[in-house]
């Protein structure tokens, strides 16, 4: 999508926004791809005029493709097959959504790269670059007006095309606990285990966030603490909460010290998990989490882009903009007890899959 | 939402406020860094830094944590070359509470020996795991081989050996040293007025002694002719991180703004020169671009790219002819004008909001960089001409001196390397070594 079109042939397109000062890029994920400009105001249009450009006039050359399908193998190389934690998350993802197409690396695998054809592209892009499938957020320095005539000027001539409605079946409940091992070139031990939640949009969301913060998100969050400070056999602990349209992924990670077993750090995590939901946070915990929770939300908002970009997110995967306005409000009205029917609802050991990535006998 | 800097209580303190931005960002820089590290004990300062955090003669390191996770506040600490320093974020209800802490962490650390033992550990920890990374392995070892047997050269978190060493009475050899008002520059940032931020200072000082100590100075070390390679050998990789560069250019040369530009068109841009050609052209590399990063007597210039194997020695060498070439012919004319024309209007983003604009000014505190550097940027990129641009880069391109490092599996790499043309050395290292040979 960076190969130009009719009006602005290959690199022609890239230079014009760079030489506007513009910082862009573009990224893919299960639900979306989205491309984003952040540039001077006086650039509004350029940037529109652009993009409008990129959802109607691609054109795609069989030299393009090749060097294209080059750099994706490279990038997947990068991300994935030389990256233990890209390996992991490709793994546990395929665990937690064995039929769901959520399963399915972005990126792709390495034989689909190679299959792809020129076709393809052309069709995905086809079928899915609309303005009816399309969001435009536009942050900083224009006013409402301004932004609605560059919308309608270009877009607005754009015919509709029906867009297809995906509505996959839900992925089956897990009936037990899944395990995967990866062997890995990694120094020490690390797991990584997931849930499946629920959509963003759901009131729960919030709730699993604040799960999060008690439980991995920080040096106080008693995973952390039982496993980093108390029994010294991790030396890092993380969890996030995967916002996703039509299902939700809770996450979290441990790195283990050298010589220390994942099974024991796995054990901990489940306890305190079934301790939370049987007891709920203290309230010292509960405030902790909303401040946290505050905090984060309004480093978010910091620059013009991120704002940008919390609003795409929350239109997107939540299906309304405006909820990032009440997000604030919705954790501070999170109690202790929906906390512990959170954690006891989706996040119980039989719902989970767990990745392991051991360290090959070749590694450290 | 102008900077401003300003001495209080014998501190330099670098305020901006932005009361919109909703909470307050604080850096307690100490001028004492990893220069300042004995030989064979590499990563001291930074060991120093973090275990701040790890007791203090009122709170227990648990103590420090909970009350700051209590407030939602960020607090960490870090160490560089010059500098270790304490980070964070804080709503402002909260700033007193946090100041507390932070006022706590500079005058009264306690450094308690089981909690430094155990920070040591997870130093080490870390450590181990960045052999994890290719990329941060490349990035690491660049700088090591790049400045080996130069104080920049040492690696600034240390090494499994030089951590070993490490003991709490260092630590608190280092902050008695240091931890000095002299030393010390606040940077206080967003929803904090100027009144706020001279009493929050007060605050932090309180009970830091007076005082201050010469600061590391470095010398420029001498250019070296002909290309070294270094292979961290990594087995059964089949995909190379590869780093190249040498050193360039301090904030103070003339040189600067045209080498600036003049990099933006080669490879510090998307659709630059090396970009193109390792990336559109080949589809060799899914990232690729160069960097200047200067500094108070000297700066760098790098190269990064992840091409495959089989792609790897083609494309540093592509990489180097590339450079010889913008060297010896320069840039065109469009290729000069697109660059003046992409730094200065990218410029605003660089100063997009108040914390990018004190940590500006930060920079000019403790680089000695000129602060005009940032207030007429713009004005002097606009002013060059190619011939300003190509000028510099002949002086400043140096791919006969490049040091190259190249995470691999060396068995693949190692020939076809050492016949690059004016390769002198190629250095093949475990990617587990903790130690380069002088």
């Amino acid at each position: 999508m960076f190969k130009g079109t009719h009006r602005h042939p290959h690199a022609a397109f890239d230079r014009l926004l760079e030489r506007a000062g513009a910082q862009t890029n573009a990224a893919t994920w299960l639900d979306w791809t989205f491309y984003y400009e952040n540039l001077p105001s006086w650039g509004l249009d350029l940037a529109a005029d652009l993009e409008s450009d990129r959802m109607t006039g691609l054109i795609l050359t069989p030299e393009q493709m090749e060097a294209e399908r080059e750099v994706v193998k490279n990038e997947r190389s990068f991300r994935v097959d030389h990256d233990p934690d890209g390996a992991i998350e490709e793994a546990l993802f395929e665990e937690l959504f064995p039929t769901h197409p959520y399963g399915k690396p972005t990126l792709g695998f390495l034989d689909d790269i190679q299959a792809l054809t020129m076709a393809d592209c052309l069709d995905f892009y086809r079928t899915w670059y609309s303005p009816g499938n399309a969001t435009l957020v536009i942050a900083g320095d224009a006013t409402p007006e301004r932004a609605l005539v560059a919308a309608a000027q270009w877009f607005g001539g754009i015919l509709p095309v029906t867009v297809p409605r995906l509505d996959p079946p839900s992925e089956p409940e897990s009936p037990s606990l899944r395990t995967r091992e990866l062997v890995l070139p990694v120094a020490t031990e690390r797991v990584r285990l997931g849930w499946r939640t629920v959509p963003a949009a759901h009131p729960d969301s919030h709730v699993l966030e604040v799960v999060n913060e008690v439980l991995f998100a920080n040096e106080s969050s008693r995973v952390y603490q039982a496993l980093v400070e108390d029994l010294e056999i991790a030396s890092d602990v993380d969890g996030s909460v995967e916002p996703l349209a039509l299902d939700g992924v809770f996450v979290t990670d441990v790195v283990l010290d050298e010589g220390r077993d994942a099974g024991r750090a796995v054990d901990v995590v489940l306890d305190r998990i079934d301790r939370l939901a049987a007891e709920g946070p203290n309230p010292r915990e509960l405030q902790r989490a909303r401040n946290h929770m505050e905090s984060a939300f309004l480093r978010s908002l910091s620059s013009v882009g991120s704002r940008a970009t919390q609003l795409g997110s929350h239109e997107l995967v939540a299906g309304d903009y405006r909820r990032m306005f009440g997000f604030v409000e919705a954790v501070r009205s999170v109690t202790a007890d929906d906390v512990a029917r959170v954690a006891g609802q989706w996040l119980r050991r039989e719902r989970a899959s767990v990745v392991f990535g051991r360290p090959s006998r070749a590694g450290h | 939402m102008a900077v401003a800097v300003r001495q209080v209580d014998g501190v330099r303190l670098v305020h901006a406020e932005d009361p919109d931005l909703g909470y307050v960002i604080v850096e307690v820089v100490v001028e004492a860094g990893a220069l300042l590290d004995p030989p064979g004990r590499e990563g001291l300062a930074s060991l120093a830094a973090s275990t701040l955090l790890r007791g203090t003669r009122n709170r227990t390191h648990q103590q420090i944590m909970d009350d700051v996770n209590d407030l939602g506040a960020g607090l960490d600490t870090t160490a560089q070359k010059e500098t270790i320093a304490i980070v964070g974020d804080v709503m402002p209800r909260y700033l007193a509470d946090w100041g507390a802490v932070v006022a706590d962490l500079l005058a009264h650390p306690a450094f308690p020996a089981d909690e430094v033992e155990r920070e040591r550990a997870l130093v080490l920890e870390d450590l181990r795991n960045l052999r994890d990374d290719d990329g941060e392995l490349a990035g690491h070892f660049f700088n090591r081989f790049l400045y080996r047997g130069h104080p920049l050269g040492r690696p600034t978190d240390g090494s499994l050996a030089s951590v070993a060493r490490l003991k709490a009475a260092d630590c608190r050899a280092f902050h008695r040293a240091h931890v000095r008002r002299g030393n010390l520059i606040v940077l206080a940032a967003g929803a904090i007025d100027a009144a706020g931020a001279d009493a929050l200072v007060r605050r932090l000082v309180a009970d830091v002694p007076e005082g201050r100590t010469e600061r590391a100075r470095m010398t420029v070390p001498p250019r070296v002719e002909g290309r070294r390679v270094l292979i961290v050998d990594k087995p059964g990789r089949t995909q190379c991180q590869v780093a190249l560069g040498h050193p360039s250019i301090s904030w103070r040369d003339p040189d600067l703004f045209p080498l600036l530009v003049g990099n933006t068109a080669f490879g510090g841009s998307f659709t630059s020169r090396l970009v193109r050609e390792i990336r559109e052209e080949r589809g060799w590399s899914y990232g690729a671009g160069t960097a200047i990063t200067a500094g108070r007597e000297m700066g760098t210039f790098s190269a990064r790219f992840f091409p495959a194997t089989r792609d790897t020695v083609p494309a540093i060498s592509l990489t180097l002819d590339l450079m010889a070439r913008a060297a010896t012919d320069g840039l065109d004319d469009e290729e000069v004008a697109f660059a003046k024309d992409a730094l200065a209007n990218q410029f605003p983003f660089a100063i997009e909001t108040v914390a990018k604009r004190a940590f500006e000014r930060l920079v000019d505190e403790v680089y000695d960089r000129p602060p005009e550097f940032t207030e007429a940027y713009v004005e002097r990129v606009r002013a060059l001409d190619a011939q300003a641009v190509n000028a510099a880069l002949s002086r400043w391109y140096r791919p006969r001196e490049a040091a190259i490092v190249v995470v691999g599996t060396a068995r693949d790499l190692r020939d076809d390397l050492a016949a690059l043309p004016g390769v002198s050395s190629v250095d093949v290292v475990p990617y587990t070594t903790d130690e380069l040979a002088p």
